[in-house]
């Protein structure tokens, strides 16, 4: 089933060599109307803004591939108004941030969602993986649910997407000084759920 | 510099301690590690189907000519190029070795770069190279730019090709009776005006075939003018008629592209 189309990772992707072309060139030149640059940019983003929607949805797979899509089509949409002269990577993140956010309004499901156990147990089914693991990351998918939204938003595109201070301020529109008391916050509730789940 | 090295210098400029940092670590070791999804190419394949579909337009007008053009070279059937390069080539060297003293108007170049170019551009159009109507609707610009993109990319490809054969056999000829502008004002008001006739003929007929058969009738009744029961038909090539061909590929090309626009509004309205 879930092997079919996916196979899981810890890690997100895969590395790759990196291409002679940066993000703001191809996304120059897409705005020219070039689709084989178009093709290279999804090719680059499609897993990794796949992860980052994954875990910002609480591991909902079909709903981060939904999103993911939408961001993307958002993206193409908005090309026109990209400036090149701006980094490629948070402008893609803001758009898929306000995606998210959408949906979070549309689905009424912002702000300190708890994960009941039938909902813990509906999560998708990681494979292969070891059993603790698989545990851990259905808590920890739980506890980052449990988050305000913003800073979901903030942990996840530092820690899991590795997106510096500046580009994490970029994506969501805010001082640096407020993104660094989000990560802060974030990490201690983050900390102090899951010693809770513990106990 | 590990994983965890990273993590920790990333906790300590975003809580301000080191101690906190410490404390922290587990937790961002946790969400670097956190499993997800990797999508499969196929998947990223059909993401970027559904997106170069809903591609824009780029919004200069030399951009969005680029963007024509490019798009519109992929989907003229490439038969079409080699069949006209081949014939041009074909033309050239039977005019090189033909008898000297031969006629301007019996120049192989001169009739074969008209019929060339109409039978390449009655095959531009079609269910062979045009989409179906969903996605032609959905697209960017207008259908009647699209023609006029292609009509010119065939064009201008015999054009060139009749051009390189003119001066090829201005350069290569034994014979020195041959210019190179008389030699292309002999087939250039001709080809514009076949060229411009199998475009309205194209937008008229969804079988090519009707749009062939005619240009060959019209074509071959030119051939024909060497045979005495012939002879008063009027004669493309002669100067006295370019004036008038010229006329009469201006207003196919107005018709066509005015049939292209009232399709384009039919079609919109039964939807």
């Amino acid at each position: 089933m879930i092997a079919d189309t996916f196979t899981m990772s810890l890690r997100s992707a895969p590395e790759h060599n990196p291409p002679a072309a940066t993000d703001e060139q191809l996304a120059r030149r897409v705005q020219c109307g070039h689709t084989a640059d178009l093709a290279l940019l999804v090719e680059r983003h499609h897993s990794p803004l796949l992860g980052f929607l994954y875990r910002l949805t609480g591991g909902d797979r079909a709903l981060a591939e939904d999103l993911t899509q939408e961001a993307f089509l958002r993206a193409l949409r908005s090309i026109r108004q990209y400036q090149a002269s701006r980094p490629f990577k948070p402008w893609l993140y803001a758009i898929a941030v306000n995606v998210a956010r959408d949906h979070f309004k549309r689905a009424e499901t912002r702000h300190a969602v708890m994960l009941t156990d039938d909902e813990l147990l509906a999560l998708p089914d990681p494979i292969d993986l070891d059993e603790a693991i698989e545990i851990d990351g259905l808590r920890l998918a739980a506890a980052i649910m449990s988050l305000p939204v913003h800073q979901r938003e903030a942990i996840l595109l530092r820690y899991d997407r590795d997106l510096s201070l500046a580009e994490i301020a970029a994506v969501l529109s805010i001082p640096i000084g407020t993104v660094k008391s989000r990560l802060s916050l974030g990490l201690r509730q983050l900390r102090q759920q899951l010693k809770d789940d513990a106990v | 510099m590990t994983l965890d090295d990273r993590l920790r210098a990333k906790l300590i400029e975003d809580t301000g301690s080191a101690a906190e940092a410490d404390q922290l670590l587990p937790i961002a070791q946790q969400l670097a590690a956190m499993p997800a999804p990797i999508p499969t190419a196929q998947q990223t394949d059909r993401l970027v189907q559904a997106l170069t579909a809903a591609m824009p337009a780029p919004s200069s007008r030399r951009a969005l000519m680029a963007w024509l053009l490019r798009a519109q070279l992929r989907v003229v059937q490439h038969e079409i190029w080699l069949a006209s390069a081949f014939v041009m080539t074909l033309g050239v060297l039977v005019t090189l070795t033909s008898q000297p003293g031969l006629s301007a108007e019996m120049l192989p170049l001169a009739l074969i770069a008209p019929l060339v170019a109409a039978l390449g551009i009655v095959f531009l159009y079609g269910p062979a190279a045009d989409p179906s109507l969903e996605i032609e609707l959905a697209t960017p610009v207008s259908p009647r730019l699209i023609v006029l993109v292609r009509l010119l990319l065939v064009f201008l490809f015999d054009l060139a090709l009749g051009l390189i054969g003119s001066v090829a056999l201005v350069i290569a000829a034994p014979r020195s009776e041959w210019s190179l502008w008389p030699l292309v004002a002999l087939w250039l008001a001709p080809m514009t005006c076949l060229a411009a006739l199998a475009f309205l003929l194209s937008m008229l007929f969804v079988d090519p075939l009707i749009g062939v058969s005619i240009c060959l009738t019209l074509w071959g009744l030119q051939v024909l003018r060497v045979f005495p029961p012939f002879a008063t038909l009027p004669n493309w090539l002669s100067g006295d008629l370019q004036p008038w061909l010229w006329l009469t590929a201006v207003l196919c090309v107005g018709l066509a592209l005015w049939l292209a626009g009232r399709e384009e509004r039919q079609l919109l309205k039964r939807i």
